[in-house]
This record gives C-alpha cells, sequence and structure tokens, in this order.
C-alpha cells in the first residue's frame, strides 16, 4: 500500500470511530446550539471549502473546461435536476468536450 | 418495550432498495481509485474500515496532492460529524456486549438509519446495517477491479483521469449546501428572501477567503484555518 492511501485509511478508520463507535460508549448530551452546530455549520464550512478547492485545482489545468463543467455540475446539484450519477456522466462530458474542442 | 422480531423476507424488503442505491455510488467510487492508482486491496480496506460515502470520495484528491493525516482527518470527521447526533440517539437500539456494539457502530450510514425503527430488535439491526455495509464494501471492490481493467495504453497520458472524482464531489458539496444551509432558511415572504439572501453573502464570503487562503497557504495547508473561519462565519450569520 502506498502511503498517501495508508494515511487515508487511517484518518477514516479514526473518524468512524470517533463519530459512529465511541458515541455508542460514552454517554454525552448535546445540546441544541452544539447539534446545530455538528450537524449543520462544521459539514456546511468543509463542503464550502471543498468546492473551492476543486474549482481551484481543476481551472489550474482547464480553467475554461472546468468552470464551465463544475458549474453545471453545481447548478444540478442546487436545484436537484438529476442524480450524482446523470451529472457525473453530463459534468465530465461537458469537461472532455470543451477541452478537446478548445484544444 | 416492544420489540419487533426478525423477518428476513420483510427486512430485505426494507434494505434492498437503499443496498442498491448506493451500489453505483460505491462503484464509481472503486472505479476512480482505481484510475488514481488505488489497487484493489487498498479500495476493499477503506470501504471496510471507513464506510463513508462522502468522506472517501473526498480522500482521493487529498491523498493524491499529498495532504497530511491531521488534514485527511479534520476534513472526513466534519464531513462525518453527522454522524455524532445519529449515532448517540440510535446507541440505545445497540445490543450490550462490547464486540457487536463497535461491529454494529462502525456500521452506521444514512440510509440505515433512516430505514430502521425504534423497536427493532438487534438481530433486525444486523440485517439491515450488514446488508448495506457489505453490498457497499462489494461494489467498491468490483468498481476497482473493473477500473483495472481498462488499460492504461487506451487513454492518452495527458488526460485528466481525477476529473470524474472531482465532478462527484462537486456533486455532492453543492447539495450538502443546498440541504445543510438554503434548505434550512424558514419563514415566509420578505423573511425568507432575507434569510437566503444571508446565505448567499455568508457563503460568498466563505468561499472568498477560503479562496484567498489557498493562495497564501497552498492548497495543502489552508483546510484548517479555511474550515476554521467559515463555520465561524456562518456561525456569526446565524444559520
Amino acid at each position: 500500500m502506498s502511503d498517501p492511501v495508508q494515511t487515508a485509511i487511517a484518518a477514516l478508520f479514526c473518524t468512524s470511530c470517533l463519530v459512529r463507535i465511541l458515541p455508542a460508549f460514552v454517554p454525552l448530551r448535546i445540546g441544541p446550539r452544539q447539534r446545530r452546530y455538528l450537524e449543520r455549520l462544521l459539514p456546511a464550512a468543509v463542503f464550502v471549502n471543498f468546492a473551492v478547492y476543486l474549482v481551484y485545482s481543476e481551472a489550474l489545468r482547464e480553467p475554461v473546461a472546468a468552470l464551465a463543467s463544475l458549474a453545471v455540475v453545481a447548478g444540478m446539484a442546487c436545484f436537484d435536476r438529476l442524480g450524482v450519477l446523470a451529472t457525473a456522466v453530463l459534468g465530465t462530458a461537458i469537461y472532455f468536450g470543451l477541452v478537446r474542442g478548445l484544444g | 418495550m416492544n420489540i419487533v422480531m426478525v423477518q428476513p423476507h420483510g427486512i430485505l424488503r426494507r434494505v434492498a432498495p437503499a443496498a442498491l442505491a448506493i451500489v453505483p455510488v460505491s462503484l464509481l467510487f472503486g472505479v476512480l481509485a482505481a484510475r488514481a492508482d488505488w489497487s484493489p486491496l487498498e479500495v476493499l480496506a477503506i470501504g471496510l474500515l471507513g464506510f463513508s460515502g462522502s468522506g472517501q470520495f473526498a480522500l482521493l484528491p487529498l491523498a493524491e496532492s499529498g495532504a497530511g493525516f491531521a488534514t485527511m482527518l479534520l476534513v472526513t470527521a466534519s464531513i462525518n460529524s453527522r454522524y455524532l447526533p445519529i449515532a448517540y440517539a440510535s446507541a440505545t437500539r445497540l445490543p450490550t456486549p462490547a464486540g457487536q456494539r463497535v461491529c454494529l457502530a462502525h456500521m452506521l450510514g444514512d440510509e440505515a438509519y433512516a430505514m430502521e425503527r425504534p423497536h427493532d430488535s438487534g438481530a433486525s439491526l444486523w440485517a439491515i446495517r450488514t446488508s448495506l455495509f457489505v453490498a457497499w464494501v462489494l461494489a467498491g471492490l468490483l468498481g476497482a477491479l473493473l477500473g483495472h481493467l481498462v488499460p492504461a495504453a487506451w487513454l492518452g497520458r495527458e488526460v485528466n483521469l481525477g476529473y470524474p472524482a472531482s465532478v462527484v464531489l462537486m456533486y455532492l458539496s453543492a447539495a450538502q449546501l443546498r440541504a445543510r444551509l438554503w434548505l434550512q432558511v424558514r419563514g415566509r415572504g420578505r423573511g425568507r428572501g432575507r434569510g437566503r439572501g444571508r446565505v448567499l453573502a455568508a457563503s460568498a464570503l466563505c468561499a472568498g477567503l477560503s479562496l484567498l487562503l489557498i493562495h497564501l497557504l497552498g492548497p495543502v495547508y489552508f483546510w484548517i484555518p479555511g474550515i476554521g473561519l467559515a463555520s465561524l462565519i456562518l456561525w456569526r450569520a446565524g444559520l
């Protein structure tokens, strides 16, 4: 196994221990404010950063194709138009179509 | 307390639609991981030990960019933090023996939680969670094997093979933001409009600051301050 992949597997296993296994053994009471933070705000903060990271890293390679494709994908998800698989096919087709067309 | 006894056909009928729905997603993960040079054994291991859709997809680009353990843990723990309240809420249904408790807790997923009923027996929980877990893990492995079947020579050297993973992650990110921020705005008329305006303004500010942090710190080290700043902004915006 390669090092980065081992690290990824270890990180996800530790995550499962923290968020799924530990709560089964440690009785804690979560207040509504903490619950709101854990359920909504912290994941939302991660996903905002993810979206920016994806746009940044893909736009460095193919700016026009990546921006157009990712904008369509985000729009589809926001308007709940297609499922993840159909959108993945559409977004990938737009990207490679534009890369080929513009290149 | 009324305990509902296991009826295999009944449980199967309950689980089958969700199990079928997660198979293509896990299959896709396996294919993309294989294209990113993950071996079938690695895909099997992350499915067994990680068992997290968005967490697994999120780790593909992070592993490729050489992100460290702390960054990966922060990102995946934040994405999966929604399990904390779900795990607490469903802990009372778990059997008492520690080994069984650990296994069942680890196999908790959104679909299982949505499908379980308060009076389900321990055996029902085993049937539901194991079915979904096995479907996820095996589909990922199958995807990895399929991904390795496509000869590298068929693809040009400059083809961006990681792009489909970025597309899936963008979809998941946008869908999660819609569910956690946009759809949570209550009220009607102007009040709702103001609430949605606040969501858009706060999200745009978070995105702008993340971009600035990537520019200043680079795409490996921006994560922790980026997530910290964004959660602070969303909190202060009263979302």
